[in-house]
């Protein structure tokens, strides 16, 4: 840019990713020894909080960091610099590194109750030895090893992230080759000099030394920070002031910068940063005010820099002693209700168990006991012999209990589901890969998947009752488009939305203005008007454009340093340029990895963008010719009109010279919408941030020349599409500075400039944001034009700020008047309107608002509410310039979608910061109300008018509770009064009995406080969406927070837990997902309950006829591999699959919902439903195999093999009855279960005895046992009788309910099978019906 | 059972794409389509199900029951035998259903008394077949936890001489013994160890028919051979020597038993040392507290008892060595001659569980059908 920019210059190389050699292993060993020693100062300082916690509370004393910048000529080595104390800017978020995974793992592991559980058992039966030793801990080790298999696996995907941050790449400066190189991220070390472009992340916290403004100033989005999405300014260090003089600059190189930097040791605190510059010996000193850095010097890692061309900085602190890195806390854990429920269900499994073993003890006790000489007896085998006393050889019973005590608790400890946890965790990761590779959660439009950012929470999707929906972005698309206004009383751009929809155009035609507007801005324009002009509506337009906080950039950032760290010696080469900004696109692409859209730049779209352009050009072109006047511009536009049309142009110019006729012109977007909007769509999905381009390439005659290329950037899309409004009209926002701000007028190819004194920034309390310039007229700042407040707001708060004598006088009253009618009437078609004012300010008044302003400015307490009430002060007696209208369109399928959640019995929430009209407007097109909805609006002053409405409309209620349904309208400043402690139980009362709940103006922290209300009052499991940053607190406070990756950037889906493309899938995220994983899961668990519960009590019955001696009837190796081996694949597969009605059905009865909504799969009193099956099962299995073998020869194990044949089978026939979607691999599993077992034991039984004895400590091996166990016909008799009795009394029990109260499901599949049937053939079921009734 | 087979139309494929972001693919895993029953269970498609099920149970009931009729057995239990005041000799006590007089004779042989006890058994019908003689146990708990597991399987397949030192979980007090050998204390592993092994049960039985002819008794087919040879082995003798109890040199006797174990099977048919089938057999725990474990088979090779027992007049001879305390312990014993079918011994549980549950799934049938006509015309 500058000339001298080009000596930087020295070579091209082809390719100079710069990798710095990393220290020669067998080199000095002094330096090792050194780095360890400054290495291990750094863990030490790491201690310290810790012995200041231990040994001293005292306030913390800041320490201070001393920094070498890497930029002496004579560069050592840089692992020799004395930098690399600190730490370097690798970051490593993964937990564990391969040596350190397993200690570490298993540590982790530990944390979780059920596994100390576990290890206790084993390390009691080390003691007792009740199992083989070494089997004792096979399942234990099992789940241990597949928890650990998938934490590696996440730990890995942590790694693989890491690794693309680090190898980002950067240009840093290399001293030796005194040029900037690029480097990838993890090699930059502390000191270093970094250069970054417009777009480009910070890759560690800097300083900034310099940047491509004049000022000195750069500006920074921190959205990845702190969740704001408005741009940041930071300031270059006071001390580099001379590189940035706006006169003449001094070139700046890092070889210039020879002072050292003391900076804080690093904390998390973002707002917080001290530091200061030292001046080494022999250099000229510094004014010690340009010493002291603060934190508007700082860059901090993360954030993107914006609207500068590049900067330059001093990385201070890296990698992981960044603030980004110090405050990224890990992910949240949420833990679902069903899991809660079933974890108290655990702690009923402890108490049967504990009163089992103590049954178990007391009785083994007892039966002792009834042998007299225990010595004589052979099969008691004492433990606990009590020897010296007068009975030889009595058994100490206390000692022989708690003995038995233990040994039961190891022989019964299945009935902890010890696979439970590992498997419901499986079951979660499996649900939620299909939720996301649902091909209708899939929008093809951006190539956007479903996405799970929480793993562990699918279940509570089927679980809500109340969905809190933000409006804007969310149910709508959130690209704003300029509708219509009202000005001087007039309506422009006036077309019903619909008709406007219809008759939707080619992308082709060229887009139109509302020609009558156009033509009046254009009179005004020629005649001088400005913002103090008393015609309105030169002043709308001028508010529109300069009353906003919209950057705006005359042409794309480009630097002048490519990726390489080369310099670009011809920039105003515009092929060059052009590439060069499409080559940072890529990248930009990484930066918004988690956006991946498809994105399509303005500049890759010239056809649709030249057509706006070339009709500007063309209409400037005529202007130009016929500088007459506006009467042959609007011969020439007529032109183009059709005859009729053409009629009635004609007629309306003579009304327009009178200027007191109103009448409706087509809108400016009437001829075209859809192609505006794909336009728009297209420009604005460039980047989190607007942006939109004009271009013209027409040289311009007369005054400056305006530049080629104007880039918006805006925080706010209705301020962007004010701003573009005005620039269709051709009142074009040229540039802004901090303190200018030039608007450029086609028709008279003039520049306005403004002084800009002051902004008053907009917040949620005021809802509304003013300007105060001065208009400095034919550029001469002599002669200075009067100050002039312009601002914009909502009406409400807006209207009543108006100035009496406006209002009184008869054209403003009127205009007053008209504009309510007009505000009402767009608000009625769900457009945004926004008020515009503007109010002439006196010399004097002004002067003396400064003062005090600026004195509220400087206050220390109460700053903010200093500057409101000051701006407040200001902010009145204005004069109605116009009201504007932004259209904000429907995603499709929200009224669908919203429909089916409410028939789901959800309640649905709307919270939106928009008006109420506009709000309640939205909420009858997504039938949020419908027109038999009685609306109860809450809309009062004070607490006592509000409790009085409470009142009033909780009586109502009461009284038609039964005719119609209510829908609420809450209002923002109402909604603190109902929060109040005196109204909040009516209040909350009240919103039990109301179906929809629409919050109009409602700020962030009243939706996170909405959502608390539902959560915690109404008792309600609440599920929070939204897309943009003001939703964040409502998303983190619900449930289950889903964000929309929409248009405002990604900390909506930073902060969700399910990020997804449109709003119209939450329906069958909910009725169909959640429905099914709730429905899994509480299924999965309460089999898991009875399986393992089932199993102990056969284990229970037998100790009847072994004197409690805790000896079990299966093979030891059977009863620590059932759970893991033999019955964990079909469960798991039908927490996958199990449908209990199909996605289709799901969908079109959305009621189905309530089964999870209303907790109707996993109550209470299920847990001892399956405990009672589980008895009678477990009764029916013994009891059935020891009538068939009493008295019989029948050695343990066979007895063993025939139990555990019998409870797989008992297992395996009832999870394919609960099941009601017999899927083949679940019979697959079932069978391939069974068909594994008898593998399994046939093996078993054919191992050398050496083996069982030794290794799985079996007593008599069972050699063959299997195979001689099946031969007999009773072990088939046996089998057969207990799975079939097993199943009577739920089978039965399944048949008679589906009968009486067959589910809704069941009956819809009923229905359309008989359909289907009677659609085939009519007759024969009628027939078939016919012959039932005559048999019976 | 009513069921429906998920029908779907294909859904087109989505294009395929490349690069970071694959779409989603239309596979029938991932879209949770895959072919799937449906299955209903109402009155309507249960009863069918009840009724056949109902209707096979009461068959093999039936038919088990008939079977169970072929299945013949006779237990006696001598427990009494042994008359608790032990002061009678040569009493006759008479069974509680008459079916047979007992003689008590107690002899005295070298010091050492002997207690046999006579049974008349009347056989009132031929047991013809594979006759199967067992010794039964009542309340005798084979299977509580700490007598499982007191025992080494390590010595009792001894592959090699220092397996037969291994005492693996007898137990310290079960494992070892002192005794005086070659005039000096000597603390050896008891062989075998353990308290199974201890109190191994050792009765024994003789059949006569008709007061003339003993009833030929085989050991064949007792146990599965080959499979007790994995567990049972005796240790390998010392070179040169063809003296068992070489093999067992090292080790000494449980205290319970008269003789060593290679000695103490010397005079039976049934092997020697740990490869004695009546060893194998106590040695494998019974599941349950009543027991029966096999004794013998009858030899069929002679001619008279080709076909099995004819009925008739027999006694039965028990030595009476195992010694219970009839009283206080409540442990009977039994001596069994069984005749078996396919569907093993003669017990009528199975049969009667079979015709019972099969009843119930008949009236299931019965109550879901009269539930499915009541709705069918509430219905209507």
């Amino acid at each position: 840019m500058t000339p001298a920019a080009s000596h930087k210059g020295h070579h091209r190389r082809t390719s100079s990713l710069w990798r710095p050699p990393t220290r020669p292993v067998l080199s000095n060993g002094a330096h090792l020894i050194r780095e360890k020693a400054e290495t291990s100062g750094r863990a030490l300082k790491q201690l310290i909080p810790f012995s200041r916690w231990i040994f001293d509370r005292g306030p913390r004393t800041i320490e201070f960091r001393t920094i070498d910048p890497n930029n002496l000529p004579e560069a050592p080595p840089r692992y020799e610099q004395s930098n690399p104390k600190f730490a370097t800017n690798r970051i490593c978020t993964t937990k564990y590194s391969p040596l350190t995974f397993f200690p570490k793992n298993l540590f982790e592991q530990f944390h979780r109750l059920a596994n100390v559980y576990f290890v206790f058992i084993v390390i009691l039966n080390w003691e007792i030895g009740l199992y083989g030793r070494m089997l004792a801990p096979i399942p234990i080790v099992f789940v241990l090893a597949v928890t650990a298999i998938k934490d590696a696996l996440e730990d890995y995907r942590r790694y693989k992230s890491d690794q693309k941050i680090n190898h980002q790449t950067c240009r840093v400066w290399d001293s030796r080759e005194k040029r900037y190189r690029k480097m990838f991220w993890k090699h930059i070390l502390v000191g270093d000099f970094v250069h970054l472009s417009h777009d480009e992340i910070i890759p560690a916290d800097m300083l900034l030394l310099r940047s491509s403004d004049p000022s000195g100033i750069c500006y920074v989005e921190t959205s990845n920070l702190d969740g704001e999405t408005n741009l940041k300014q930071r300031v270059a260090i006071q001390a580099m002031a001379k590189y940035h003089s706006p006169t003449v600059p001094l070139e700046f190189s890092p070889e210039n910068f020879n002072y050292k930097v003391i900076v804080e040791e690093p904390t998390e605190d973002l707002h917080r940063f001290e530091g200061r510059l030292e001046v080494p010996d022999g250099e000229p000193p510094l004014a010690r005010e340009n010493t002291l850095l603060s934190k508007n010097n700082v860059l901090l890692r993360g954030c993107m820099i914006k609207n500068t061309d590049f900067v330059e900085g001093l990385v201070i602190y890296a990698g992981s002693e960044t603030k980004a890195m110090l405050n990224n806390s890990g992910t949240r854990y949420k833990r679902s209700s069903l899991e809660k429920l079933a974890n108290w269900d655990i702690i009923w499994c402890v108490l049967i168990l504990l009163i089992l073993c103590l049954i178990g003890a007391v009785l083994s006790a007892v039966w002792v006991e009834q042998y007299k000489i225990p010595d004589q007896i052979p099969f008691l085998v004492q433990i606990f012999g009590v020897t010296g006393s007068n009975y030889p050889g009595r058994v100490d019973l206390w000692s022989e209990g708690w003995h038995n005590f233990l040994t039961f608790i190891i022989a019964l400890q299945v009935m902890i589901p010890i696979s439970l946890y590992v498997s419901i965790e499986i079951i979660k990761l499996g649900q939620i890969w299909l939720i996301c590779n649902d091909s209708r959660l899939y929008y093809e439009k951006k190539d956007k998947k479903m996405e799970c950012r929480a793993l562990n929470i699918p279940e509570e999707l089927g679980q809500i009752q109340y969905v809190m929906s933000d409006k804007t972005g969310t149910l709508t698309e959130n690209q704003m488009i300029f509708r219509r206004c009202s000005v001087a009383g007039k309506d422009f751009g006036g077309m019903s939305v619909v008709s406007e929809e219809s008759s939707a155009k080619p992308l082709k035609e060229g887009i139109s203005r509302d020609r009558g507007l156009e033509n009046l801005i254009i009179t005004g324009l020629k005649n001088g008007e400005s913002v103090t002009s008393t015609s309105p509506i030169v002043p709308l337009f001028l508010t529109m454009s300069i009353c906003n906080t919209v950057v705006v950039n005359s042409k794309p950032h480009e630097d002048l340093m490519d990726e390489e760290g080369e310099i670009i010696t011809s920039p105003l080469d515009k092929n060059k340029s052009q590439r060069d900004f499409g080559a940072d696109k890529p990248k930009q692409q990484v930066h918004f990895a988690a956006s991946d859209e498809n994105q399509t730049p303005g500049r890759n779209t010239p056809d649709s963008l030249d057509s706006i352009e070339l009709m500007e050009i063309n209409t400037q072109e005529t202007n130009d010719r016929n500088s007459l006047g506006s009467l042959k511009d609007v011969k020439e536009i007529e032109t183009r009109f059709d005859e009729e049309e053409e009629k009635e142009i004609k007629e309306e110019k003579t009304e327009k010279k009178e200027e007191t006729k109103t009448r409706r012109l087509p809108g400016i977007l009437s001829k075209s919408p859809t192609s505006l909007l794909n336009l728009s769509s297209r420009l604005k999905n460039f980047t989190p941030f607007k942006r939109n381009s004009s271009k013209g390439t027409v040289s311009i005659t007369s005054g400056e020349s305006p530049p080629v290329l104007s880039f918006y950037d805006s925080e706010s899309p209705d301020e962007l599409a004010l701003v573009e409004a005005a620039r269709e009209y051709g009142v074009r926002l040229l540039k802004r500075h901090f303190d200018e701000i030039i608007v450029y007028t086609r028709t008279n190819s003039n520049q306005m400039r403004f002084k800009l004194l002051h902004t008053l920034a907009f917040d949620a309390d005021r809802k509304r944001m003013s300007v105060i310039v001065r208009e400095i007229r034919n550029n001469d700042s002599n002669r200075e034009g009067p100050v002039v407040l312009l601002c914009k707001g909502a009406d409400t708060t807006i209207l009543p700020l108006l100035s009496e004598e406006f209002c009184t006088s008869e054209i403003g009253g009127d205009r007053v008047h008209m504009a309510q009618l007009h505000l009402s009437d767009y608000a009625r078609q769900g457009l945004r309107t926004l008020c515009l004012v503007r109010k002439v300010l006196l010399e004097e008044e002004y002067q003396a608002w400064r003062a005090q302003h600026e004195e509220a400015e400087l206050a220390v307490h109460g700053k903010e509410e200093r500057i409101a009430l000051s701006a407040a002060s200001i902010e009145k007696d204005f004069e109605l310039l116009g009201v504007t209208a932004i259209e904000d369109r429907l995603q499709d399928g929200v009224p669908e979608c919203i429909q089916a959640l409410r028939e789901a019995g959800i309640q649905v929430w709307v919270l939106t910061g928009d008006k109420s009209e506009t709000a309640i407007n939205i909420a009858y097109s997504t039938r949020l109300f419908f027109d038999s909805m009685d609306l109860l609006n809450i809309q009062a002053s004070g607490i006592r008018a509000v409790s009085d409405l409470i009142d009033l409309y909780l009586e109502r209620t009461e009284r038609r509770s039964t005719i119609s349904t209510f829908g609420l309208v809450l209002n923002g400043p109402c909604l603190d009064c109902c929060f109040d402690p005196f109204n909040l139980d009516r209040f909350i009362n009240l919103l039990k009995r109301c179906r929809s709940v629409l919050c109009c103006r409602s700020t962030p922290l009243q939706k996170a406080a909405l959502v608390n209300l539902a959560k915690h009052h109404l008792k309600g499991k609440v599920l929070a969406i939204g897309d943009g940053a003001n939703d964040v607190s409502m998303i983190q406070g619900a449930d289950v927070g889903v964000g929309l990756s929409g248009q405002e950037g990604m900390q909506a889906v930073m902060a969700s837990d399910y990020a997804m493309a449109r709003f119209r899938f939450l329906a069958p995220l909910l009725l169909v997902h959640g429905h099914w994983c709730y429905n899994r899961l509480a299924n999965t668990i309460l089999y898991f309950f009875y399986k393992n519960a089932m199993f102990v009590f056969v284990i229970f019955w037998y100790q009847i006829f072994c004197g409690f001696s805790s000896q079990s009837n299966m093979d030891p190796f059977y009863l620590l591999v059932y759970n893991l081996l033999f019955t964990s694949v079909p469960p798991l597969l039908y927490g996958f699959l199990e449908q209990d009605a199909s996605y289709d059905m799901l969908l079109e009865n959305p009621a189905f919902y309530d089964a999870g909504r209303l907790g109707k799969k996993y109550k209470w009193y299920s847990f001892w439903l399956n405990m009672l099956d589980a008895v009678w099962q477990s009764a029916v299995v013994f009891w059935i195999a020891y009538g068939a073998y009493e008295h019989a020869k029948l050695d343990i194990w066979t007895l063993g093999t025939l139990q555990c044949a019998q409870l797989l089978l008992a297992n395996s026939v009832h999870l394919a009855l609960i099941s009601q979607y017999w899927a083949w691999p679940l019979l697959l599993s079932l069978v391939g279960s069974i068909i594994f077992f008898c593998l399994f034991a046939a093996v078993y039984n054919l191992l050398p005895v050496w083996l069982i004895t030794s290794m799985l400590n079996v007593a008599d091996p069972p050699i063959m046992i299997f195979q001689r166990a099946v031969m007999m016909p009773r072990f088939w008799l046996v089998l057969l009788l207990s799975t079939v009795l097993c199943m009577t009394p739920r089978l039965t029990w399944i048949a008679i309910r589906n009968t009486y109260h067959p589910s809704r499901a069941l009956v819809r599949r009923i229905e359309t099978k008989e359909e289907t049937q009677q659609s085939q053939s009519p007759t024969y079921s009628f027939n078939r019906e016919r012959i039932e009734i005559n048999n019976a | 059972m009513t069921d429906e087979i998920e029908q779907r139309e294909e859904v087109p494929k989505s294009r395929k794409r490349t690069g970071k972001n694959q779409p989603v693919q239309d596979s029938k895993w991932r879209q949770q389509k895959l072919a799937a029953y449906r299955p209903v269970f109402n009155a309507t498609s249960v009863f069918p199900w009840t009724t056949i099920l109902g209707a096979i149970f009461l068959g093999i009931g039936i038919l088990l029951f008939v079977t169970n009729l072929n299945a013949k057995e006779i237990v006696i239990d001598y427990t009494n035998c042994r008359n608790p005041n032990g002061s009678d000799v040569n009493e006759f006590i008479e069974s509680n259903d008459g079916a047979f007089i007992s003689l008590i004779e107690r002899t005295e042989h070298e010091g050492e008394t002997t207690l046999n006890c006579q049974f008349r058994i009347n056989l009132t019908e031929d047991y013809f077949g594979n006759v199967k003689i067992y010794y039964g146990l009542r309340n005798f708990y084979q299977n509580t936890r700490g007598y499982v597991k007191s025992r080494s399987d390590i010595q009792l397949a001894a592959a090699s001489p220092s397996d037969l030192l291994n005492t693996g979980d007898c137990g310290s007090d079960d494992s070892k013994d002192t005794i005086e050998r070659d005039g000096e204390n000597k603390t050896l592993v008891i062989a075998p160890c353990g308290k199974i092994a201890f109190s191994m049960f050792n009765d024994t039985f003789k059949l006569t028919y008709k007061d003339i002819i003993e009833v030929p008794l085989t050991t064949r087919g007792m146990v599965h051979e080959t499979d007790m040879a994995k567990k049972f082995k005796n240790p390998p003798l010392p070179a040169g020597s063809s003296n068992l109890c070489d093999a067992f040199a090292n080790t000494t006797k449980p205290k319970s038993w008269p003789a060593p174990i290679c000695e103490i099977f010397s005079k039976s048919e049934a092997g020697q040392g740990f490869a004695n089938k009546d060893f194998q057999v106590w040695m494998e725990p019974a599941a349950l507290p009543h027991f029966r474990k096999i004794y013998r088979l009858l030899d069929r090779e002679a001619d008279i008892f080709s076909k099995g027992l004819p009925k008739g007049e027999y006694t039965l001879t028990i030595t009476y060595n195992y010694p219970v305390e009839p009283g206080e312990l409540n442990i009977n014993k039994t001596f069994i001659i069984a005749i078996e079918t396919w569907a093993g011994p003669k017990n009528l549980f199975l049969p009667i569980a079979y015709i019972i549950v099969g009843g119930v799934h008949l009236f299931i049938s019965a109550a879901l059908f009269g539930l499915y006509i009541r709705m069918r015309y509430k219905s209507d």
